[in-house]
């Protein structure tokens, strides 16, 4: 439990650092009074566009009156989200809120397909997928356990069978185990692939925006200077990669350029504007 | 354009490998004279324009005269007829052969849909790595003057990162005649490959078992993290990559060539010579001198330490790049401390041996190498694969368990990733200790004394 904890705080630290939104969350929509958390899971339907956009905090309060919450990326359309490994979701619950608006959902007695939802759940393609990956389980057990039962009892049957040695057993065993593991992990390659395909985008959700208007910034910088101004980190580095062609004036830099991308515009004379990006004068331009 | 740009970068780093290659006899099959021509051919191309670069001279000029040096060394070693042919010898898949075909063909057309479908995307590729590669490209972002901010791309990134996976793409894009974002990934699926076909090849020389052979190639090839970084642009795949074959190549008793691919892994990142420097001469060492030499000070004997002396001078090719380095100020890493940190050793078994990152692979991995570890020191080869494995894997414990590096054990970023570099040598390694452990259990049985090295395949 505490190491599904502390596995759930790092994906929330690493994604507080790419989601500045995260800081103004508003807990406004109430899905559930008065339910029972045993073994139950939240059912929410969300809008599209907001997939892998943000999270979603599922905040609740329990029969004693302690709050406690849990962050989820969000997935567009209907999908069964876990909460059965946090230690307070247990017993009656007052209320069950959210901070989407837009969302509906319902908190359900874990059914059989919502098992099979849970465990087939995809990998979302992330900026954190490349640093770890997501955990699934089966009926609350780990993958990761039920693949050792599959490999001891694999090895057992081919040790029994065959009446070959045990370490070439255990060998076999580990490779149906590994198996299982990949057949798995394929589901996911296909579900992503499905995924990323079936809503034509080229970059993760949070960097498309940048992309359309680092593409429009380019043609209007030239050969020109530029700089980043007041961009998270993940968006400054992708701004960087994008325009390394064009004459780049360091951040820390004391002359101006004469162009400067930044999410503030600060009064200063804007040359573009795309979903909350603006390409800004930073000198007297001709 | 772009395929075509890639396929001739690739063509003129095997034929330069294969003219350097072909300088000595030796005993490799075509498997293994292609991975290793390939992989000698770009460390050795990118060290070359690195140093033009270093002395002076721009990247357009350093590339035409590194590319007209690999076209007369090539037309010299076919006039001369030094080319070394081995036998292509291609026998019918078996059934367990289809289906690793099958998982790897998976993965290939997994990590091809990410390279020629997404953009670059990842965050450190769009700084330290196709971020900086995509600045040398550009020219105006560049620069070899130690006072300039945009020194070694160090505007966007670290500037002590070499530079070996930067020039590579960089290379590419002047070949293609523009930057892309395929061009700035693609060498992680070549390396991708390199890694499945390298851990066959190895696991078969020493095992003539083809079944062993598969099963470790498929073990390699389905680290569920390795589809994602060979797409992402990062270098540690290419680390991974020189390690698994510097493994490889040293069990070939290819010595010089083992230190060569030491200096590849750190000219593709600094993890690289901290991780397998040490790991790989430790190896080669132990591989001369028995237990009984090292215990009784027989330390002396001219041949064994001519074998050392090769691998040191393969890890010394790299000087051009390590002097640089010194003239420079540039470092291995950014700070660290030595801290013990108490809580790392109850992270690492969290995150790394029972996370879903790995999934069961370190698990399962670790008691091999335990149990095969009392028979290993048994034999020469043994001692050194047991040298290699155990060494590289006391220096990921001490930086992420010692050092300052334990925060990205803590927040499971950077400790995946050297996981992911060191599973290749692991997965041979565990491979050979099963071999071994199978034989031992075979000549007891037989009632014959336990000798791997006699046994007929």
């Amino acid at each position: 439990m505490k190491k599904r904890l502390l596995g759930l705080i790092t994906v929330f630290w690493l994604y507080a650092c790419f989601f500045p939104i995260y800081a103004q969350i508003n807990i406004s929509n109430i899905l559930a009074t008065n339910v029972n958390a045993d073994d139950a899971v939240i059912e929410l339907s969300l809008p599209t566009e907001l997939d892998g956009k943000i999270y979603v905090v599922i905040v609740w309060i329990t029969s004693e009156g302690k709050q406690a919450y849990l962050t989820h990326v969000a997935k567009g359309g209907k999908h069964v989200y876990e909460m059965r490994h946090h230690p307070e979701w247990r017993g009656p619950l007052k209320v069950v809120a959210t901070n989407v608006n837009e969302a509906v959902g319902t908190v359900h007695k874990a059914t059989l397909l919502h098992e099979i939802k849970l465990f087939l759940a995809p990998e979302r393609l992330m900026p954190a997928t490349i640093n770890m990956l997501q955990p699934n389980t089966l009926f609350m057990w780990s993958w990761n356990h039920i693949l050792l039962g599959l490999l001891v009892v694999s090895a057992l049957l081919f040790f029994l069978i065959t009446k070959k040695q045990i370490m070439i057993a255990l060998v076999f065993g580990f490779v149906v185990a590994w198996g299982m593991m990949d057949l798995r992990k394929m589901y996911d390659h296909f579900m992503i692939v499905q995924h990323i395909e079936s809503q034509q985008i080229t970059v993760p959700k949070i960097l498309e925006d940048l992309k359309v208007f680092l593409h429009r910034a380019a043609k209007i910088i030239g050969p020109n200077s530029w700089k980043t101004e007041e961009l998270g980190v993940l968006f400054r580095h992708f701004a960087e990669y994008k325009l390394a062609e064009h004459e780049y004036r360091p951040y820390d830099s004391s002359t101006t350029p004469d162009f400067i991308i930044t999410s503030k515009p600060n009064n200063r004379e804007i040359v573009l504007e795309y979903k909350g990006y603006y390409l800004v004068k930073g000198k007297n331009q001709p | 354009m772009t395929i075509l740009a890639i396929i001739a970068h690739l063509i003129l780093n095997f034929l330069l490998g294969w003219s350097l290659l072909s300088l000595r006899t030796n005993t490799r099959n075509w498997g293994e004279n292609l991975i290793s021509a390939l992989i000698l051919g770009m460390y050795i191309e990118t060290l070359f324009v690195a140093t033009l670069m270093f002395i002076g001279v721009g990247l357009h000029t350093a590339l035409m005269i590194t590319g007209g040096i690999i076209i007369c060394l090539v037309l010299l070693t076919w006039k001369r007829g030094k080319f070394h042919f081995p036998t292509l010898n291609i026998k019918k898949p078996k059934w367990y052969e289809w289906l690793l075909l099958f998982a790897v063909g998976e993965k290939i057309a997994f990590i091809s849909w990410q390279i020629f479908r997404m953009d670059l995307h990842f965050d450190d590729a769009t700084n330290h790595w196709a971020g900086r590669a995509h600045s040398l490209f550009g020219g105006i972002n560049w620069s070899f003057d130690t006072n300039s901010p945009l020194f070694l791309g160090s505007h966007i990134a670290f500037k002590h990162y070499p530079l070996g996976t930067i020039i590579w793409s960089t290379t590419t894009a002047v070949i293609n005649g523009e930057w892309n974002d395929v061009i700035a990934r693609i060498q992680g699926l070549v390396f991708f490959c390199l890694i499945v076909a390298t851990v066959w090849l190895a696991v078969w020389r020493f095992s003539q078992a083809r079944w062993l052979a598969a099963f470790a190639a498929f073990t390699v090839s389905a680290l569920p993290l390795h589809v994602w970084h060979a797409a992402s642009g990062y270098s540690d795949t290419a680390v991974a990559t020189f390690g698994v074959i510097a493994l490889a190549v040293l069990l070939r008793k290819e010595w010089f060539l083992a230190g060569t691919m030491v200096a590849g892994a750190a000219w593709s990142k600094n993890d690289g010579l901290a991780l397998f420097a040490p790991s790989i001469l430790i190896g080669v060492g132990l591989w001369q001198f028995s237990w009984q030499d090292i215990l009784k000070l027989r330390w002396f004997k001219k041949k064994k330490w001519q074998n050392i002396g090769y691998c040191l001078l393969g890890i010394a090719t790299l000087a051009p790049w390590q002097f640089y380095k010194q003239w420079h100020s540039l470092s291995l890493s950014e700070h660290l401390d030595f801290t013990w940190h108490p809580d790392a050793p109850k992270l690492f078994w969290d995150y790394v041996i029972m996370g879903p990152t790995n999934s069961i692979l370190w698990l399962c991995l670790f008691p091999v190498m335990i149990a095969a570890s009392f028979v290993l020191h048994k034999e020469d080869t043994g001692r050194a694969v047991f040298g290699v494995f155990w060494t590289t894997f006391a220096t990921i414990i001490y930086i992420f368990f010692f050092t300052s590096a334990y925060e990205w054990l803590k927040i499971q970023t950077t400790i995946h990733r050297t996981m992911l570099q060191f599973s290749g040598i692991a997965i041979i390694a565990s491979s050979y200790g099963v071999w071994l452990l199978a034989n031992m259990r075979e000549s007891r049985q037989n009632k014959q004394p336990f000798s791997p090295q006699t046994k007929t395949h």
